[in-house]
C-alpha cells in the first residue's frame, strides 16, 4: 500500500505536461529509494514543486502567446484598477463585500495560473483552445462594442431590453455554438466543454475590465456623475461618503462579469458539446436494414 | 541580421553540469545530484529535464535495479554538453557562477 509521500509524488505525475512520463517514473523510482522519515516527505513535496514548474516537451503544451497576453493584460487591469479605486477613494474599501474580495482574490490567481501554466488538460487540443478564445474574444466584442451602438439605435427606456435583444441570444448562441461545434468536429465532448471554457475564461477577464473601466469612469471626485443619459452635477452633503459607497458598490456589482461568464460558459458549453457528440455519432453511424437500389 | 542565442544557463545548471562532467562516463542519480549540489528536487528536475531537451543531457534507466525496487532514472552528459561547460568555461562564466554556489570547477 502506498504511503503518503508516495501518494503525493503520483499525484505530482498527473501534474506534470503530457510527453513527460519517464520523468514521473524517475520521481517515483527515486522515492522508493529513501527510508521513511522527513527526508521522504521533502522529497515528495519537491517532486510536486518540479511537475508544477517542469517545462512542457518542446512544441507542446503551450498556452499560447495571444492566451497569456490577454490573461496577463487584463490580471494588470483589473488589479491596477482595483490599486486606483483604493487610493483615489479610500471609504470605498469599507463597501467593498467580503465575498467579492473572496472571489475576486481566487479569480486572478486561476487566470494568472491559466497565462502561465495551464494544465495540459486544457491546452492539449490546440483547436479547440484557438476557437474558443477566438470566441471569447467574440463575444466581448459585440457585447462591449456593439452594445452601446445598438442602445443608441433603439433608444430603448428599458436597460433590460438590450439584454434580451443581444446579450442573452450571444451570450447563449456563443456558448452553446462552440461546445456543439468543436464536439461535432472532433467527435469528442472534451473539445466542446474546453473550447466553451476558453470562450468563457477570455470573454470574463476581458468583460470585467470593460466594466470596471466603464462604471468607474462616471465617477470624479468633485461629484459628478456621467450617466448614460447625460451629465448629471449632484449637489451632496458629503461627496466621499456618497462617491465611495457608490464606488464600492460599483465594484461588487461588476463581480458578475467576473464570474459569470465561465460558469454560463460551461453549463452552456456541456449542453452545445453533448449535443455535438450525438450528432457526431449519429453522423458516422450507417443506415440500418435499409437497401439501397440503384 | 538579428543572431539568436540561447538564455545563459542558471547558476544551479552550470553546478549540474559540472557535477556530471566530473565523472563523465558515470551514470548519476537525480537524488544523488541532489544531495552533493544542495539542490532541491523541485528545482533539479526541470533542470534536467531542460537539459536533455537540448540534447545536452542523456538519460537511461537502471539495468539491474535493486530487488523489489523501480529502476532509477540515470543521467550523464552528451557532447553536447560538455560543449557548452566548454563554451561557459571559455567565457568565465562556469567559474564565476560556481564561486558564487562555493563549488570547485577543477574537475571540468
Amino acid at each position: 500500500m502506498m504511503d503518503f509521500p508516495a501518494r503525493i509524488v503520483a499525484l505530482s505525475a498527473r501534474i506534470l505536461p503530457r510527453g513527460r512520463a519517464e520523468w514521473a517514473s524517475a520521481m517515483s523510482a527515486e522515492l522508493s529509494q529513501l527510508a521513511e522519515g522527513p527526508a521522504r516527505w521533502v522529497f515528495a513535496l519537491e517532486c510536486v514543486r518540479a511537475s508544477l514548474s517542469a517545462p512542457a516537451p518542446p512544441g507542446r503544451g503551450a498556452p499560447g502567446k495571444v492566451v497569456s497576453a490577454t490573461f496577463i493584460a487584463g490580471i494588470v487591469g483589473c488589479v491596477g484598477t482595483w490599486m486606483y479605486v483604493l487610493q483615489t477613494w479610500p471609504h470605498a474599501s469599507r463597501e467593498i463585500a467580503p465575498a467579492t474580495i473572496a472571489q475576486f482574490l481566487p479569480m486572478v490567481a486561476i487566470y494568472l495560473w491559466l497565462a502561465i501554466r495551464p494544465p495540459e488538460a486544457l491546452v492539449a487540443r490546440g483547436d479547440a483552445v484557438r476557437r474558443g478564445v477566438g470566441s471569447g474574444f467574440l463575444l466581448f466584442i459585440v457585447i462591449t462594442i456593439l452594445s452601446p451602438i445598438l442602445d443608441q439605435v433603439i433608444r430603448s427606456a428599458d436597460p433590460d431590453t438590450l439584454v434580451v435583444l443581444l446579450e442573452m441570444p450571444a451570450v447563449i448562441g456563443t456558448f452553446g455554438y462552440i461546445g456543439y461545434r468543436l464536439a461535432r468536429d472532433e467527435g469528442s465532448f472534451g473539445a466542446g466543454l474546453i473550447s466553451a471554457f476558453w470562450a468563457g475564461t477570455v470573454c470574463s477577464i476581458l468583460a470585467y475590465n470593460a466594466d470596471l473601466v466603464t462604471l468607474l469612469g462616471r465617477f470624479d471626485l468633485e461629484g459628478h456623475f456621467q450617466g448614460v443619459g447625460g451629465d448629471r452635477t449632484l449637489v451632496l452633503a458629503d461627496p466621499d461618503a456618497w462617491l465611495s459607497k457608490h464606488v464600492g458598490d460599483h465594484l461588487n456589482s461588476t463581480m458578475l462579469s467576473l464570474r459569470a461568464f465561465p460558469i454560463l460558459a460551461l453549463a452552456l458549453g456541456a449542453i452545445g458539446a453533448g449535443v455535438g457528440r450525438f450528432a457526431n455519432r449519429r453522423a458516422q453511424t450507417p443506415p440500418r436494414g435499409g437497401v439501397i437500389v440503384v | 541580421m538579428f543572431m539568436t542565442r540561447e538564455r545563459r544557463p542558471s547558476e544551479q545548471t552550470v553546478a549540474v553540469l559540472v557535477s556530471l562532467a566530473r565523472r563523465p562516463r558515470e551514470w548519476r542519480h537525480g537524488y544523488e545530484l541532489c544531495h552533493e549540489l544542495g539542490i532541491k528536487a523541485g528545482s533539479m528536475y526541470p533542470i534536467l529535464m531542460r537539459l536533455a531537451d537540448r540534447g545536452q543531457l542523456e538519460t537511461s534507466w537502471e539495468s539491474e535495479p535493486a530487488a523489489g525496487r523501480p529502476a532509477r532514472h540515470l543521467y550523464r552528459l552528451t557532447k553536447a554538453g560538455f560543449a557548452l561547460l566548454a563554451e561557459l568555461n571559455a567565457e568565465g562564466v562556469a567559474k564565476a557562477r560556481l564561486a558564487r554556489l562555493n563549488l570547485r570547477s577543477d574537475g571540468a
